[in-house]
């Protein structure tokens, strides 16, 4: 398993891609800017980005979905049904995705947003807004806050402490460094 | 744009084989550092790994003490040194990318023209160390112990020192552009020369 950790200024935004050694198809998740750079990437490592996640329906993470929808013949998995009139493929707590050759769980964890997931790759997990380290995501009203605290505590802190958090916004962090000094939860 | 690249293999997380050990495997050896029976030789080996070449991907010496060394333009990627104490360590000219710190203790430890990218030190304590003309970019030390410790001419774009505490900490001739310190305690640090209305301090930036 190969991840690619793109930062996009113009965002601050994190887009990951996630392949094999040898190339072939590839994942990426939440893909905000795609330039002429990533593209390079993709091309010298045999890349075919064959899946799209986004974690969840808000511009600055999925810009870069026209893009790639151009270029790749994706299939775009999400809560939303649709993506800049892309139709995605909607995704559930209960549906585990193969995508290839990686088994992806899927956690649901809305508050920031109604449609926001964490994918689960392994002892990773993609986070999103949901959670970066020492904050979390921006809610629209306390009620929504409240909801994402409680399903961070309730979905993602029983899972081990020793899962490292690849944020959409920042540094990667892990469960139990979240547990003990996220001054948000 | 700028592009890290990461091999995750370290991730793949073995626990230590020794029942009721919630610890995880080091590189080469089915359990974790505290069930290894010969230190001395597994200390060894690694110092020979290291000094044997350039690159070094996917180690994993979590819980390994490494004291009065000098380590020199080496190139790190994804590698776990989790709950390591560190006396008198000093990395000079080295390259990390995607490597894990965590609670780890740090004591009179200089890091020097290191370039350090999407690492994490978070619940790392460090006494008397210096970071001096380095570059420490999108790096996490959150909720971190500091204790009489400069950061010299060094760029901290994008790093989190979020629900810190920090004693005699000095920032001196530092880029913050983007850099949290919200919810820290601090007692005598200093920003001279620095950048800090570029800082979050009592909000933080934003998540959408």
């Amino acid at each position: 398993m190969k991840v690619f950790t793109i930062y996009n200024t113009a965002g601050s935004l994190n887009t990951y891609l996630i392949g094999h050694e040898t190339g072939g198809d590839a994942i990426i998740i939440d893909p905000g800017q795609i330039d002429l750079h990533l593209l390079d990437i993709l091309e010298n490592n045999k890349y075919y980005i064959k899946s799209i996640l986004l974690t969840h329906d808000h511009e600055n993470h999925t810009r870069g979905v026209k893009t790639l929808m151009k270029i790749y013949d994706s299939v775009i998995y999400c809560k939303s049904p649709l993506i800049y009139d892309y139709p995605a493929v909607a995704i559930s707590e209960n549906r585990e995705l193969n995508l290839s050759g990686f088994d992806i769980a899927i956690i649901e964890i809305p508050g920031h947003s109604d449609d926001s997931v964490v994918y689960q790759i392994r002892n990773t997990l993609f986070t999103g807004d949901v959670i970066s380290s020492g904050r979390i995501g921006s809610a629209r009203n306390s009620v929504s806050k409240k909801l994402l605290q409680d399903n961070i505590v309730n979905k993602l802190f029983p899972l081990d402490d020793n899962f490292i958090i690849f944020p959409g916004h920042g540094s990667p962090t892990t469960l139990k460094i979240e547990k003990e000094f996220n001054p948000f939860i | 744009m700028i592009v890290f690249v990461y091999n995750l293999n370290m991730f793949i997380f073995e626990k230590c084989k020794v029942p009721d050990c919630s610890e995880m495997q080091i590189t080469g050896f089915e359990t974790c550092f505290n069930h290894i029976s010969d230190k001395s030789d597994f200390n060894n080996s690694i110092f020979g790994l290291i000094n044997s070449g350039i690159k070094i991907v996917d180690l994993n010496i979590s819980g390994m003490i490494i004291e009065n060394t000098v380590i020199t333009d080496k190139r790190f990627f994804s590698c776990n040194f989790s709950k390591t104490i560190l006396k008198n360590v000093k990395f000079v000219n080295c390259y990390f990318r995607q490597c894990f710190f965590d609670y780890s203790a740090f004591s009179d430890c200089i890091v020097e023209g290191t370039n350090i990218k999407f690492t994490c030190f978070g619940g790392s304590t460090f006494n008397s160390c210096k970071f001096l003309t380095s570059d420490i970019l999108h790096t996490n030390f959150t909720g971190i112990k500091s204790t009489d410790v400069l950061f010299s001419e060094t760029d901290l774009y994008f790093s989190s020192f979020i629900n810190s505490t920090m004693q005699d900490t000095v920032f001196d001739d530092c880029n913050l552009k983007k850099s949290s310190f919200y919810h820290t305690v601090r007692n005598n640090v200093n920003f001279r020369n620095s950048n800090p209305e570029e800082a979050f301090f009592d909000k933080w930036d934003r998540i959408d």
